[in-house]
């Protein structure tokens, strides 16, 4: 009964962050429901000195689709010479045009480890160590990462933008 | 480590993403929950089958080797063979001829009723002889066969111009001379309840010096015999087949002789016994373990406080037990949580019970099947302490903290809680280990609206689940003093 309560009170926030993580719905559910599962089972260790309630599940949520990818070997170890450059920015403005649905869309056309690297940097807000850490990859690639998934947004928008 | 998402456009949009029903989000949860955490009831129902079931084979053990050791000590070396002598339905038809060793000397002369008159009793079956008793001279020669024995023994012995005291008061010794206080029991074998202590006498001082050694040997065989009877004066059957023994065993006075039968068993100490221990509880019946220090409110030694506890033997085996558990832990289900809308907000709380604490007085009375195991039934007195509850706002993001329950004024614990007890322990010499295990008879918690007039917008949006408070401990004791002075009834000791 509890649970339920927690799982509809915590779902409206935690399930964007699954869909971000992963290409379509049922695979979203899924991680969710394997992140709730590790909520459930780990509730009683939970420490709220540490972290909010919310930090800590969404760190569990994350971690969770970590290592559903490293499951599934998505993630690419590509040891390259990291680009210093971060890539272009992209235009606010092109971004604001455009509902919640559509960005997704956009970032789900993302290669599995550049999508993860930029759901990680430019919107959970980790820093290139932090991931590095995290998907077992170096920082510059990290950077790298972050850098091509710019590049490919700025041309998946402006293609996007084209065509409408 | 506490991170807000980026302040970005891209973080505001992707949270306004179009999501899947919620409903259809739970169902896969349900099921999977289902799978991987199943039901607390099933588990519980395992537990309570394999409590039963240890129950069982522990109780079953504890009288098996209860009965084994009755049995054992029914029959000591010289006890059980002379009961069963075949001269007993002899001297059971012919009460005049009691075969102490005055009337033995006395006799010599002139043949004994039983040696011309036919046996009036049925002839006693033919009985398993265990080890025969040392003084028993004439035993051996002694047949099986009651109409031989009515015959040909006791005639010849009673006869012989050679009989000595010795002859005749191993045939009517069983360890439990014969005297002219024996009483006849219609269908059982005749045997002397008393001691005939003049007979006794003054066979002694015709005695020879033999017949002391053999007295003294006897003396020291009921004398053991004796010391492990726990009840004085108790009519004890003597587990051999057929007709069985009567024997009663009568303390003596100390001025008499070594035959003197001390009240075994009951202790002239004041029969306490004060140990003390500790407890350490095991989630039971879905419960969780709330290790969270909980900003000072779950100091984890807290949780160790020494459980002292006291005994008293009403009998060697029966007990009674009273402990005093000072700030006792209660595990609290998983799922005991309650949601509260507040009066002045639209928000509401989502209110878990984390763990509660108890001061509690088990008193129980306990039965030892054998002699190192114990098991307990009793009732537990708890008056409830304090409690620890966790809160998360329902602003989800950015509110949970763990608070005393006594801030939830809608929440009440009931106060004070009684419980049903069971418990089973083992014993070896200072140190007493256990398990126990304590249900409360009624509901422990229940929340409602403390003030409904003052708070007229408050509700409780979800109630409690009707939850039973319950525990299982694992207990670890020392016997710090036994005040009982003999026999001490703890083993090994």
């Amino acid at each position: 009964m509890a649970q339920e309560e927690l799982y509809k009170r915590f779902f409206p926030v935690m399930m964007p962050i699954c869909m971000r993580y992963v290409k379509d719905k049922n695979d979203a559910l899924e991680l969710l429901n394997d992140a709730f599962l590790k909520v459930f089972k780990q509730l009683a260790v939970y420490d709220f000195s540490k972290a909010t309630f919310y930090t800590w599940m969404r760190k569990i949520v994350i971690n969770t689709a970590i290592d559903r990818l490293r499951r599934q070997k998505a993630i690419r170890h590509r040891e390259m010479l990291p680009d210093q450059q971060e890539g272009p920015a992209i235009h606010n403005e092109a971004i604001s045009k455009m509902n919640g649905d559509e960005l997704l869309k956009v970032i789900r056309q993302l290669p599995v480890t550049t999508r993860m690297v930029f759901n990680l940097y430019g919107i959970d807000g980790f820093s290139h160590k932090e991931i590095g850490s995290m998907l077992e990859i170096s920082e510059g690639t990290s950077r790298w990462h972050l850098s091509d998934a710019r590049r490919q947004l700025k041309l998946i928008i402006h293609l996007m933008e084209t065509n409408t | 480590m506490e991170r807000l998402p980026n302040n970005n456009p891209w973080a505001d949009k992707l949270q306004e993403v179009s999501l899947p029903d919620v409903g259809e989000g739970w169902t896969g949860m349900s099921a999977l929950l289902d799978k991987e955490m199943p039901d607390g009831k099933k588990k519980d129902r395992r537990r309570w089958l394999l409590l039963l079931l240890l129950l069982l084979v522990l109780s079953g053990s504890g009288y098996f080797v209860w009965r084994t050791h009755t049995v054992t000590m029914r029959h000591p070396t010289g006890v059980s063979s002379a009961p069963m002598h075949p001269a007993a339905p002899t001297q059971s038809s012919t009460p005049t001829h009691v075969a102490a060793p005055t009337h033995a000397a006395a006799s010599t002369s002139s043949a004994p009723p039983t040696s011309t008159t036919p046996m009036s009793t049925p002839p006693a079956p033919t009985l398993p002889v265990a080890t025969p008793l040392p003084l028993s001279g004439s035993s051996p020669a002694m047949p099986q066969d009651a109409s031989a024995t009515a015959t040909s023994t006791a005639p010849a012995n009673h006869s012989s111009p050679n009989h000595s005291p010795k002859t005749v008061y191993s045939l009517a010794h069983p360890s439990y001379p014969a005297g002219a206080g024996g009483r006849a029991h219609p269908g059982r074998h005749s045997v002397p309840h008393r001691w005939d202590h003049k007979a006794d006498l003054s066979t002694e001082a015709s005695g020879s010096s033999d017949h002391k050694a053999d007295r003294a040997a006897s003396a020291k065989s009921l004398q053991q015999y004796s010391l492990r009877h726990s009840n004085p004066g108790k009519i004890q059957p003597l587990g051999i087949a057929g007709p069985h023994l009567v024997v009663k065993v009568i303390a003596r006075s100390k001025a008499t002789d070594p035959l003197k039968c001390p009240p075994v068993g009951h202790s002239k100490g004041t029969n306490f016994v004060f140990a003390i221990g500790l407890n350490q509880g095991i989630p039971v019946d879905g419960q969780q373990v709330w290790t969270n220090p909980s900003g000072g409110l779950n100091t984890w030694w807290k949780n160790y406080i020494p459980v002292p506890s006291i005994r008293y033997y009403v009998r060697p085996n029966i007990y009674l037990q009273l402990e005093a558990r000072i700030h006792a832990p209660q595990y609290t289900p998983r799922d005991l949580a309650f949601i509260y809308q507040y009066n002045d907000t639209l928000y509401s709380g989502w209110i878990e019970i984390k763990k509660l604490f108890y001061f509690q007085l088990p008193v129980s009375i306990h039965y030892s099947p054998s002699d190192n195991w114990s098991v307990g039934l009793g009732v537990q007195y708890s008056h409830y302490g304090k409690g620890i509850a966790a809160i998360s706002d329902s602003s989800v993001n950015t509110y949970y903290a763990v608070e005393p329950l006594s801030n939830f004024p809608m929440a009440f614990v009931k106060n004070p809680e009684f419980r049903g007890l069971a418990s089973v322990d083992y014993t070896y010499e200072h140190w007493v280990l256990g398990i126990s295990y304590d249900k409360a008879f009624t509901r422990s918690i229940t929340v409602k609206v403390p003030d409904p007039v003052a708070m007229q917008q408050a509700a409780i949006i979800q109630p409690l689940p009707s939850v039973r408070n319950s525990s299982l401990q694992l207990y670890l004791r020392y016997i710090l003093w036994d005040g009982r002075k003999k026999k001490p009834l703890l083993p090994a000791k």
